[in-house]
């Protein structure tokens, strides 16, 4: 209790964080002015808090003599209230508040999302439209996530659409199957066919009940394309029995499991206790499931997925060592064929630039959700915003942020087309530190990379696997074991010494390589290494009609023998879009091969010629070769000898799932 | 083989209370026997199977109190509870088990009680004390130790007596003093019913007073109390098991006490979350 005699003014200044405080009075002079006293007279009236640990609506909701005496909270409690026993805030802070919110996944409302404007498709269309794709193909990937990922810009939607550009590049066809009833939990067990939605090469193809896809991948013969994966992105929103049924009719050479994240463990796919603790996925029967909202029924939950891993035996994928730990110790029951480690982007040092002096720039990157540790963040922004020499930033869609005062918003929208948007923001601001907070151990954490391609370090909890894998991988970064100490870091001035080294030492930028998820996958070498990915073979056939036409070399050329009465061919091969593998470039074209010469009949179709007439790309001054998109049309006029002449190859990635070279 | 039953008591208001603890019971001890006493009539239009989770519930009026009128008038809903078991549990042991265990109808179990097996398994009678460790802190003594000085020493969500001399001496003690004395204004101004357990130590041989901190965690002890979850999907109280919690009734004094000495620990919220999620499941399936 204050000595008496203390008047209230020099009672509760040592409690008027005026940092804190001045945050909402930026603009009030007199508040400026005498922070303490602008609280004892107005503030508290107005219901503003003096410091991060007193909620001054909250003591006068919970004390009703105090409301009634119509005094100064802070000065109440400091006088009487602490002695008392009465609570200066809410306890439990905002994971308690997550907590309470947190509900069961089968009492959450599923949402609908088909395609605009889709065909309904039957089995006949569907095995028409795969088996006209895999002309000239050299296999079929089929795959499944929870949404269709060519309109939602998400971690897991990028390593998809990344997975099926590069498996297209390397003539191999990509049909995607998503559910139009989305839910974050597995679709109910039953005799209904669930609707579907089937998206080919990036493009919607459709949609189709379960039962049809089924049988029209059953309808897949290997004289249509030998070569066949499935890849199993997330399990949400469909039903396992289906998800079965498909590998089965597909008969793949493999079924890969991708651990994005612990759907196969747990409904509460980050296995976060009611949505509030990291619980480590105990047996179903523990008394910490029995209290989750994600227990009811887990169990059964489990029995389903254990049923599809008993039904397809999968290679399991994980993007991180500590995603497949996680995933080890808490999938008792289930079977699998094999597990291996395969991140999902490889960052390589770059160049190394001077920091900008000024205050330590800590942001937080992606959309404020708790499970992406935007509640620390939170708290420590609420506490630190007013200390001199720290600034904050949030880097997010232009839909995610969250504008308030003393928070710098940075909209930034990565897409297909510029994929290191996010590091060339951080970059451009030149962050020292991204947040990292998250509660739970991430699978991978694309952010991360982007933030340490950026230039910046990282502060993260050494619960957040993923991570912390990658901040002690890479050297960059900051682990603290508990969400206290993080705080105590920013606020305590230990943040001051960190920067300032790290500033001295350069900012070091790194570029960031997409994997293409599976398509990198080699079955032989358990590193991913992108050099041993590289050929310079083209992969070149023509399509006549429904025919492949494989060439035969001779005299420096490669030699085509058409069909009669071929009206027009298309030259299929691999293709590469050079900005993948250059991330400093910028030509996102998809480049096939450098066509020197050409000739029909053993007459020459020369550049320009209007027989050329899609997938060429324009020629270029002084370059005596024209490049196609990987598939060009020509028109043959019923020749039967189509000659070609290669230019040089570029590098392309292969993949090295597919036999040949 | 030696038989255990489980005695509970409630009103109609209560019953998905009183829900909550028996499936709680039946997952920590399938074999044991639960009985309870129904605080209020038995309406005519009680949907079928309401009382499926007990073995047997009889309605309050059937206990045979003496002078029944003013016991049931001496008591509200609360206050009734512990004294209804009491009478129960007398007339339960030696008849229909060997071991009769009182949990409040707002109580729950987690982790077995061990009460059959190992050092419980000795006592004739068990009681959990409100407070095993002492507070120093004004406001968690004033609403610890000193209110139970007044209130009882002994939780009145819990007790146990066995089958033998020493146990049915004290439930037949018990009983009278809960049944025929509270209601017999010539003995003076009625006690709460809880305070009559504070003699059992001292009239009784055999009487076990556990002082273990898993046991009766509830708001007034919750500030020596912290609860965790561990790896293995546990839950313990400061080190040890947790097994059985009394849940404040909204709006009670012990909810305020679990507020202000919870400390923020989250895994007590969630346990209290849990708790308040089943009373409404449970009271949904009542109106349907």
């Amino acid at each position: 209790m204050p000595a008496a005699g203390h008047t209230a003014l020099e009672i509760i200044a040592p409690f008027v964080d005026a940092a804190f405080y001045l945050a909402s009075f930026a603009a009030d002079a007199a508040a400026r002015q005498d922070p303490v006293a602008h609280f004892h007279e107005i503030g508290w009236k107005l219901g503003r808090a003096p410091n991060p640990d007193f909620d001054t609506r909250y003591y006068l909701r919970m004390n009703d003599d105090v409301r009634a005496a119509g005094v100064n909270p802070l000065l109440h409690y400091l006088r009487f209230g602490r002695a008392e026993g009465r609570l200066p805030q809410r306890p439990g802070g905002a994971r308690r508040a997550l907590a309470e919110a947190a509900t069961p996944p089968a009492a959450r409302r599923p949402g609908r999302h088909p395609p605009p404007a889709a065909a309904g498709l039957d089995t006949p269309g569907m095995v028409a439209r795969i088996a006209a794709a895999c002309v000239g193909m050299r296999g079929l990937v089929v795959s499944v996530s929870h949404d269709r990922y060519i309109d939602i810009t998400g971690g897991m939607q990028i390593f998809i659409a990344d997975e099926q550009a590069q498996f297209n590049a390397d003539r191999v066809v990509y049909l995607h199957i998503a559910p139009i009833i989305t839910r974050l939990t597995l679709a109910g067990e039953g005799d209904e066919p669930i609707p579907l939605q089937l998206t080919l090469d990036g493009t919607v193809m459709g949609i189709a009940l379960s039962d049809e896809v089924v049988a029209a991948l059953a309808g897949i013969g290997d004289d249509v394309v030998a070569v066949r994966y499935f890849v199993l992105h997330s399990l949400f929103g469909h039903r396992c029995s289906v998800l079965a049924a498909l590998s089965e009719a597909l008969r793949p050479r493999r079924n890969f499991f991708w651990l994005h994240d612990y759907a196969s463990l747990c409904a509460g796919y980050n296995l976060l206790r009611n949505d509030a603790v990291f619980c480590g996925a105990p047996p179903e029967g523990s008394m910490a499931c029995r209290i989750c909202v994600y227990g009811d029924g887990r169990a059964d939950y489990r029995a389903r997925v254990n049923g599809l891993f008993a039904r397809v035996a999968f290679d399991v994928l994980a993007p991180s060592e500590a995603a497949l730990a996680v995933w080890r110790q808490g999938n008792a029951g289930l079977a699998w064929r094999s597990t291996r480690v395969h991140p999902n982007a490889l960052l390589r040092p770059d160049i190394t630039l001077a920091a900008r002096p000024g205050p330590i720039r800590v942001a937080f990157i992606g959309y404020p959700i708790p499970a992406k540790g935007w509640v620390l963040f939170l708290d420590l922004f609420r506490r630190a915003r007013g200390v001199p020499g720290l600034s904050f930033y949030h880097f997010a869609n232009p839909e995610a942020l969250r504008p308030m005062a003393g928070l710098t918003s940075v909209p930034v929208k990565v897409d297909a087309h510029d994929r290191l948007a996010m590091a060339d923001a951080i970059a451009a601001h030149d962050i020292d530190l991204v947040a990292m907070l998250a509660p739970w151990p991430e699978t991978f954490s694309y952010v991360t990379r982007e933030a340490i391609a950026g230039g910046a370090d990282i502060v993260a909890l050494t619960v957040s696997g993923g991570v912390a894998e990658a901040v002690r991988q890479h050297q960059r970064g900051v682990l603290f074991a508990s969400e206290e100490a993080v705080l105590r870091f920013f606020l305590d001035g230990h943040v001051e010494a960190y920067v300032a080294a790290q500033r001295a030492a350069g900012r070091a930028r790194q570029t960031l390589l997409a994997c293409g998820t599976t398509a990198t996958f080699d079955p032989l070498n358990p590193t991913l290494d992108p050099a041993r990915l590289i050929t310079h073979e083209p992969a070149l056939v023509v399509i006549a009609g429904g025919t492949v036409v494989h060439g035969e070399a001779g005299d420096g050329e490669l030699v085509f023998h058409l069909p009669a009465g071929t009206g027009e061919v298309r030259l299929l091969s691999r293709h590469v879009v050079p900005a993948r593998l250059d991330p400093a470039g910028a030509d996102y074209r998809r480049v096939g091969v450098g066509v020197a010469a050409l000739a029909l009949d053993g007459v020459k179709v020369p550049i320009g010629d209007d027989r050329r007439h899609a997938g060429w790309h324009g020629a270029l001054p002084g370059d005596p070769a024209q490049w196609t998109s990987g598939d060009a049309a020509l028109r043959t006029d019923g020749a039967t000898r189509l000659a070609i002449t290669l230019a040089a190859s570029p590098a392309y990635q292969r993949c090295k799932l597919i036999p040949g070279e | 083989m030696p038989t255990t039953a489980c005695i509970t008591t409630f009103d109609l208001a209560d019953l998905p209370a009183a829900r909550v603890l028996a499936q709680s019971v039946r997952a920590a001890h399938p074999t044991w026997r639960l009985h309870a006493v129904l605080l209020d009539e038995l309406p005519d239009d009680l949907p079928a199977g309401i009382f499926a989770d007990f073995d047997t519930v009889v309605p309050v009026a059937a206990l045979d109190i003496p002078r029944f009128p003013g016991w049931i008038f001496g008591h509200d809903r609360m206050t009734a509870r512990l004294p209804a078991g009491v009478l129960l549990l007398g007339g339960m042991l030696g008849r229909e088990a060997d071991l009769v265990v009182y949990l409040d109808a707002g109580s729950a179990v987690f982790h077995p009680l061990d009460l059959e097996s190992g050092p419980l398994a000795a006592a004739s009678i068990l009681l959990a004390p409100q407070q095993i460790e002492p507070n120093d802190f004004a406001p968690a003594l004033r609403d610890g130790e000193l209110a139970s000085m007044r209130q009882g020493i002994y939780s009145p969500a819990f007790l146990a007596a066995c089958n033998d001399r020493d146990g049915l001496a004290f439930a037949a003690w018990l009983a009278g003093m809960m049944g025929r004395h509270q209601a017999d204004s010539r003995l003076g101004a009625a006690l709460p019913g809880p305070l009559f357990c504070n003699l059992a130590p001292a009239l009784f041989d055999n009487v076990r007073v556990i002082r273990d901190p898993g046991y009766n965690v509830g708001g007034v002890n919750i500030s020596r109390r912290r609860i965790a979850v561990g790896a293995d999907g546990g839950i313990g109280v400061n080190g040890v098991p947790l097994r059985f919690m009394v849940f404040p009734s909204a709006g009670s004094p012990e909810e305020a006490m679990m507020e202000r000495y919870g400390r923020g620990d989250i895994e007590l919220y969630e346990l209290m979350n849990w708790h308040r999620r089943q009373l409404a499941r449970h009271a949904m399936e009542q109106r349907a």
